[in-house]
């Protein structure tokens, strides 16, 4: 029998809501405890009385052992918790996307599947955001998270080449592990195509983006040195992250393009000056035409290349999703940030 | 109202099917049943704004069962609409006492005649501002229209003379443009959208809502009307959500990348409509899959094309079959 009316009745839910997303592939041994953690976490926040979970979303992305079982006895026993079956293995960004799309909190965190991004951090990581003003905070690993210098060190490099070819200052943040304005969370879930790399979209709605060190440690890859990743879609990966973003060396080139253009103009001129100015200190007739020629041509076709190429990046990044503009509604931050410096303050 | 009969219903299924209102959910509910085999036998048309005319028109029909052991009501009716007010709730109250005394009247002719009445509620109504509704969930109606609801549902609940009481609670339910019927966000986006026009909004482009296709509401509501098992309870509330919330812009998202090409949007900034409401979706677990957004985005904008609105589909259209009524 379903409840009725009652006006007197208080409001049973704080004002901030959390939704935790957690895209599943290999779960199976690890997504009881996570789930144990989960429910520590919200009987935590619900004695704090200020930030409730209010449901766990665990999207089962084509998952290769029992967790699609695991998951479903779950949220039979937990009614915060709600499974969802995609039709086959989409990669982490889509679940990841998937199970955003069916988040209704305030905020959503995303994390892990194997406990790496353990739910204790979700507090921590939510008063950083909300304290600096952010509406975004990835959790940056303190440690080596897969204790491989290989893994580590190309995962480092693949983001550092994609920030100094793109430009995009936050690319070295990116984690899976992240705490997202709601609203944004669901926008740059809604413009996201299977070709977007999701950290991408969400920057092209928030520059409001933190980082909070953290403790991470893949402790199924440290142990077993396996992961759900191999190298081909690792460089795939990767490949996504760099097309996501707007390529700034490719303007660049067109940069480099106009400037040739521009001084085979200028030399141009000098050379049909000294001709017929000064004819006696041309020493050997036709190298310097030739040079302007090869300048000329070089540099029209760099920079017609570079304006065609601009063309094309405004059509992709219109696929890939990126909005014309956003708008977001920050009210509920004060009375959340002022709630949190007093329980700060008491404890 | 429409009244609709099968010869070859299932035994536990009733043999003749009052659908009272056809709007957009009444609509769907007639075209589900009648793949299901019924089939329309009489329309009769009823005053509903006002009740003393309504019970006389009532009289006239007597009873349209035509002695049938088992018949069903179901209310789809009722033009108050989220905006409506005390007075307009109230006029509406009236009308659906007088339907239901009048399907109580039937009843009671005959103590071995089972007639059941479903009546169409809204979730909308009776949880706005709620997020993660579920059975645990109260109803904490935020205005006339939501209260009318639950006044509805406890009058339904109380006619002892009903064999079956089944209150049905949808969310936001979206279907067909008809020039005939109060139109939904969505077909008011594609409709506009096509037309460069301008749609206004009262909320905001992060307003979180959960929107049902109302072919599945419809076809949730006539299955219900073949039991699977015998010890199918008198009274049941049943949400019909999808358990997805989707904002503004994800529908803007969709529709544009249905109908390739921009929307032109105005949000009003008093807005008294922009509260979240969201299901759980482990409450809404027994309606089965439901149809996709997307896919129901693209059979409205097929519908537009198919009805002389020049429309280019990024996507193969897809074809629905919809019988005729009579």
């Amino acid at each position: 029998m379903m409840n009725l009316y009652d006006p007197r009745q208080p409001r049973e839910r704080p004002p901030i809501q959390l939704s935790v997303v957690v895209p599943v592939y290999h779960g199976e041994d690890c997504l009881e405890e996570l789930a144990a953690e989960l429910a520590l976490v919200r009987e935590q926040l619900e004695q704090g009385g200020l930030v409730s979970l209010v449901e766990a979303i665990l999207v089962d992305d084509g998952a290769v052992d029992g967790s699609a079982r695991v998951m479903d006895a779950l949220s039979q026993r937990f009614p915060w918790i709600t499974a969802i079956h995609l039709s086959r293995n989409f990669g982490q960004h889509s679940a990841t996307v998937a199970g955003i799309l069916h988040s209704c909190g305030d905020w959503v965190a995303t994390i892990d599947e194997d406990l790496q991004h353990h739910p204790k951090f979700l507090l921590p990581l939510l008063r950083h955001t909300v304290e600096n003003g952010f509406d975004l905070v990835f959790a940056k690993p303190i440690h080596a998270v897969h204790e491989s210098f290989v893994r580590d060190f190309s995962s480092k490099a693949v983001k550092q080449v994609t920030k100094l070819m793109t430009g995009n200052e936050h690319v070295t943040k990116f984690n899976s592990f992240r705490m997202i304005r709601g609203q944004i969370a669901r926008a740059a879930a809604s413009v996201a195509t299977e070709r977007t790399y999701f950290d991408v979209a969400l920057t092209w709605f928030t520059d409001r983006i933190g980082l909070l060190p953290l403790p991470l440690k893949d402790r199924r890859y440290v142990a077993q040195r396996t992961s759900g990743y191999n190298l081909y879609s690792l460089a795939r990966h990767a490949l996504r992250l760099l097309l996501g973003c707007e390529l700034k060396v490719l303007r660049a080139g067109a940069l480099v393009g106009f400037a040739t253009l521009l001084l085979s103009a200028v030399l141009s001129c000098v050379v049909v000056v000294q001709k017929f100015v000064y004819p006696e200190t041309v020493d050997l007739a036709g190298w310097s035409s030739l040079i302007i020629a090869v300048l000329f041509s070089g540099g029209l076709l760099a920079s017609l290349l570079g304006v065609c190429l601009e063309y094309l990046s405004v059509l992709v990044l219109r696929t890939l999703g990126r909005p014309t503009y956003y708008v977001v509604d920050r009210s509920k931050d004060a009375l959340l940030c002022s709630e949190l410096s007093r329980e700060k303050q008491a404890a | 109202m429409m009244l609709l009969r099968s010869n070859t219903a299932h035994e536990s299924a009733p043999h003749c099917v009052g659908v009272l209102g056809l709007g957009l959910i009444g609509r769907a509910v007639v075209e589900s049943l009648q793949k299901r085999g019924y089939v329309p036998v009489r329309s009769q048309k009823l005053t509903w704004d006002s009740p003393p005319r309504l019970r006389e028109e009532l009289r006239e029909v007597g009873d349209p069962t035509l002695g049938d052991s088992a018949c069903e009501f179901i209310w789809c009716a009722g033009r108050a609409g989220f905006a409506a007010t005390d007075a307009e709730t109230s006029r509406e109250l009236g009308t659906f006492e007088t339907v239901l005394e009048w399907a109580e009247s039937i009843a009671a002719k005959s103590v071995e005649r089972q007639v059941g009445f479903s009546m169409m509620s809204s979730a909308g109504g009776l949880y706005e501002g709620q997020q993660r509704v579920d059975e645990q969930s109260p109803c904490r109606p935020c205005r006339p229209y939501g209260r009318l609801k639950l006044h509805q549902e406890r009058r339904l609940r109380e006619s002892p003379k009903l064999s079956q009481r089944r209150i049905f609670r949808p969310s936001s339910v979206y279907g067909w443009l008809r020039s005939d019927q109060r139109k939904g966000l969505i077909p008011t986006l594609i409709h506009n959208g096509l037309r460069n026009q301008e749609t206004s909004f009262d909320g905001s482009f992060n307003t979180l809502r959960d929107y049902v296709w109302v072919g599945d509401v419809a076809e949730i509501v006539v299955r219900s009307l073949f039991p699977k098992h015998d010890d199918t309870p008198t009274n049941s509330t049943r949400f019909i959500a999808s358990g997805q919330p989707s904002s503004i812009f994800q529908i803007k998202q969709l529709v544009e990348a249905t109908i390739g090409r921009r929307l032109q949007l105005k949000f009003v900034s008093q807005a008294s409509n922009a509260l979240d409401t969201t299901f759980s979706a482990n409450c809404v677990r027994d309606n089965g899959p439901l149809t996709d957004m997307s896919v129901a985005i693209r059979r409205i904008a097929a519908d537009f094309s198919s009805n002389g609105v020049s429309l280019e589909l990024r996507r193969p259209h897809i074809t629905i079959k919809r019988e005729c009524l009579t």
